[in-house]
């Protein structure tokens, strides 16, 4: 693919383009001025200035076309003054100046104008007319792509139709041979040249879309004037319109091509060329209507310049607004839905529909031909080949995309669109941050459930299952519907204290005992800030709440003191009765004592029972970190 | 006499309740009932003087039940029995006007106690419904008057409920008599009711589902 024209900025130049639009302007107004000066101008001192409303349309009707036609002519290449294209495109809008302004006043003058002036100005509308044709010809070979043997084509237009006209104008050549005849066969070459365009841009969209949007305007604006003017007038015949209106045609060309600077990105031109074209407007806008106030009424310039301000702002402003909205691009999608589509795509589970999802969003967004995912390894948004491509990083687990030829081929990538497409790929990194972070929370809260349910539940459920001993079955259930409480409720989180995390089994054998008129003393000492793992809790609460059985069952005791602190990163705990105790060769293996023992030795602790005639004392104890719970 | 309303889906377990209830209380009468819509029409056609409610039943939740027979007969004990036992639920049931919970997994003796205890008029609170309500007084926004916020003296009671003591520690611990513990709770209870309301009013006021503000 070659690249379409040369890069912007290729040759820097000292003078913006806002300042050279103003020249362009300068002397577009200069002209106009002049031009006004000739058609109101009275014939001798007897006759008085005529009113620009008494003007006749062949006066308004070139003199508008040729104005707007050099301005915007004049508009672009002060924009890119050192693109070839734009050159010629700048030549063809001085050619309709030349061959729009000469009939204008010719025809609408009321003084004795020098003969050599009256000549001059019909050579200039003749030359005009040629060199507009010329202009399009060689503007059609080099735009948008240089058409192969480009040279012999420029020397052939310049040479054939310069000389022709030349020939018209001296008559040498034949009658037949007016500049009617020879526009209407620039017209001809210029249909060829767009068809080489079409031809030549068969392959790359962006081309194409140019090619045919220019070579539309220019065959609808010239062709128009060729069928009903031109043509008529070389065969002889009365125009198929008045010929004043057919000058219209002229601007339709340029009003085309001003409207696809944006779209097809014309002359490599952006949105930006509207602004520049704004400000300067506004600006000449100011001192125009500054000049008429000073001159229409008696006021001073001061208050002149205050007044035309106030007008401006009044009447140009609003209406700019209006143009740049409907001018400047607007995205299709909303912020809203753009910011709800990149939410979706982060919280796409799936990666191969997430993929999806997000190359869609950029479909959306602009409209490319091609969106694939590639190797591409940086880390910004970038474009390619002058805009044709799009590449966006790689996000997460999303594959870098690469987009071609956006809006259907009918544009090309800019900065904005650069920027636009950095700043979503950001978001949605942030948003797949915050999504991961959300997956590991949950990752994490399922581990806590499945730790704490296998650690008790499941083993508890299934103890009771094998347990032959209806109590004990029953006192297991019991504890597994508890230790699910805890787990709903999530008791066994890190920020509930020693205390808080022990204050149920406390209120519950609080309420066992008092049932069975046992006093019970409960004593919490060095147990603030110490964080217990939910296994050794649980360990902890069921060894107790056995021993409190066991107590019940058969101490006969009047007192039970429960005492549970914490020393040097143990957990220490006593449970004394003051019973009648129980002698130990009474005791067979396989009883809740062995099962207390293991438990708190599963947690790498101790625990001894030592009865007596006075009670039993229970002593556990056992570290506060295992290694396997340190998670 | 004593009318008593079970609501409970689970066959046995609603007759273990009925059968508690049988002998916490001198000739009951007792209605049984297995869904919300069972529990509703109970509540229709008599008036009860308690009535054990589950939360979670199986066409809606015991809450409705609970509301209804409140409205009906205000003189009502309502007793939330549960399970799991799901603090949000049980502090839900209690603003709705609860007079105390019981859970199912208690041993039936302890139950039994638990039960006459709440019929006599004597609140209870577990630990963790009374953290629970701290919370919910400290994260709920400013109470319209400051009557509907707990006394200090209420904070200190569950602070100590929290703790795990029982209403007879807190009262030995306060130097009150067990009976002003009590009120204490019962008063937790009604201010919990206003401030939920107040929320919702506050909360539907916002939405503009209510003229006033």
């Amino acid at each position: 693919m070659t690249p379409v024209t040369s890069h912007i900025g290729d040759t820097p130049s000292p003078i913006s383009p806002s300042v050279r639009l103003g020249g362009v302007m300068t002397i577009l107004l200069s002209l106009t001025v002049l031009a006004f000066f000739l058609a109101l101008a009275p014939f001798d001192s007897a006759q008085s200035w005529r009113s620009p409303f008494a003007l006749p349309a062949i006066f308004w009707i070139p003199m508008s076309t040729g104005f707007g036609s050099f301005l915007i002519a004049g508009w672009v290449w002060s924009l890119r003054p050192a693109d070839l294209a734009t050159r010629l495109f700048a030549l063809s809008g001085v050619a309709t100046l030349a061959f729009t302004f000469a009939p204008a006043i010719t025809y609408s003058t009321r003084l004795e104008l020098p003969e050599t002036v009256s000549l001059a100005l019909s050579l200039t509308n003749s030359i005009g007319a040629s060199a507009f044709g010329i202009a399009m010809i060689a503007l059609c070979l080099v735009y948008p792509a240089r058409l192969p043997g480009l040279r012999i084509w420029m020397t052939l237009n310049v040479g054939v139709f310069g000389l022709a006209t030349l020939g018209a104008l001296l008559e040498i050549l034949p009658r037949a041979f007016g500049v009617h005849l020879i526009t209407s066969v620039e017209m001809v070459c210029i249909v060829i040249a767009v068809v080489g365009q079409l031809l030549h841009s068969r392959r790359d969209p962006t081309q194409r879309a140019i090619a045919l949007w220019l070579g539309l305007a220019i065959l609808f604006g010239a062709g128009g004037f060729i069928v009903t003017t031109a043509a008529p007038s070389v065969f002889n015949g009365a125009p198929l319109i008045p010929a004043v209106y057919s000058f219209g045609f002229f601007l339709l060309i340029y009003i085309g091509i001003a409207a696809g600077l944006r779209r097809f990105r014309l002359f490599e031109l952006g949105e930006w060329a509207y602004r520049v074209f704004f400000y300067v407007v506004g600006s000449a806008l100011l001192v125009l209507v500054d000049i008429t106030l000073v001159i229409l009424l008696p006021i001073g310039p001061g208050m002149a310049f205050g007044a035309a301000l106030i007008i401006v702002a009044l009447v140009y402003l609003p209406l700019r607004d209006v143009f740049a909205r409907m001018l400047l691009p607007r995205p299709d999608l909303s912020d809203d839905q753009v910011f709800q589509s990149i939410v979706d795509v982060a919280l796409e589970p799936d990666t191969v529909r997430r993929t999806r999802l997000w190359q869609g969003l950029m479909q959306r967004l602009f409209k490319p031909i091609e969106v694939e995912a590639c190797s591409f390894s940086g880390t910004e948004a970038v474009t390619g080949i002058d805009g044709v491509e799009l590449y966006i990083p790689a996000i997460s687990q999303l594959p870098a995309i690469r987009l071609r030829y956006p809006w259907n081929g009918r544009g090309l990538f800019g900065p904005p669109h650069q920027r636009t497409a950095a700043r979503l790929a950001q978001l949605l990194s942030h948003v797949e941050a915050g999504r991961q972070a959300y997956d590991r929370g949950v990752a994490s809260e399922r581990q806590r459930i499945a730790r704490d349910m296998h650690d008790n539940i499941g083993a508890q459920l299934l103890s009771a299952l094998h347990s032959s001993d209806q109590g004990r079955k029953d006192m297991m259930i019991r504890e597994s519907l508890s230790d699910l409480r805890d787990i709903i409720n999530d008791n066994s989180a890190s920020d509930l204290s020693l205390e808080e995390v022990l204050s149920d089994l406390r209120a519950e054998t609080a309420e066992r005992c008092a049932a069975q008129d046992l006093e019970l003393g409960w004593t919490l000492s060095g147990t603030d800030n110490i964080a217990l793992a939910p296994a050794a809790s649980h360990a902890l609460r069921s060894v107790i709440r056995e021993i409190v059985s066991n107590t019940i069952k058969h101490a006969a005791a009047s007192m039970l003191d429960i005492s549970i602190a914490t020393a040097s990163d143990r957990l220490e705990f006593t449970c004394r009765d003051n019973g009648q105790g129980f002698d130990p060769a009474t005791i067979t293996p396989g009883n809740g004592l062995d099962n207390l023992e293991n438990r708190i030795s599963a947690l790498g602790g101790e625990l001894t029972t030592t009865p007596s005639t006075d009670g039993v004392e229970t002593r556990g104890s056992f570290p506060l970190q295992t290694p396997e719970q340190t998670s | 006499m004593t009318r008593v309303l079970v609501v409970e889906d689970v066959k046995e377990t609603r007759l273990w309740l009925s059968d508690i209830a049988g002998r916490a209380f001198s000739e009951p009468q007792i209605t049984e009932a297995g869904s919300m819509r069972a529990g509703l029409a109970a509540v229709n056609s008599k008036d009860f003087d308690l009535a054990l409610i589950d939360l979670g039943l199986p066409d809606g939740s015991g809450l409705e039940v609970l509301r209804n027979l409140k409205l009906v007969c205000s003189e009502a004990i309502c007793i939330v029995t549960t399970v799991m036992g799901d603090d949000a639920h049980i502090v839900a049931a209690l603003s709705a006007g609860a007079d105390g919970y019981l859970l199912k997994d208690t041993p039936e003796d302890l139950f039994e106690r638990q039960l006459k205890q709440l019929a006599d008029g004597t609140p209870a609170l577990s630990p963790s419904i009374a953290r629970r309500i701290m919370e919910h007084f400290r994260f709920t926004g400013p109470a319209a008057s400051p009557e509907d916020e707990l006394s200090p003296r209420e904070r200190e009671v569950l602070g100590l409920i929290g703790r795990g003591l029982r209403n007879a520690d807190v009262a030995k611990d306060l130097e009150l008599a067990e009976s002003t513990v009590a009120s204490h709770i019962k008063s937790i209870y009604r201010k919990l009711g206003i401030s939920s309301r107040a929320e919702a009013a506050w909360h539907a006021a916002r939405m503009g589902l209510s003229t006033t503000p």
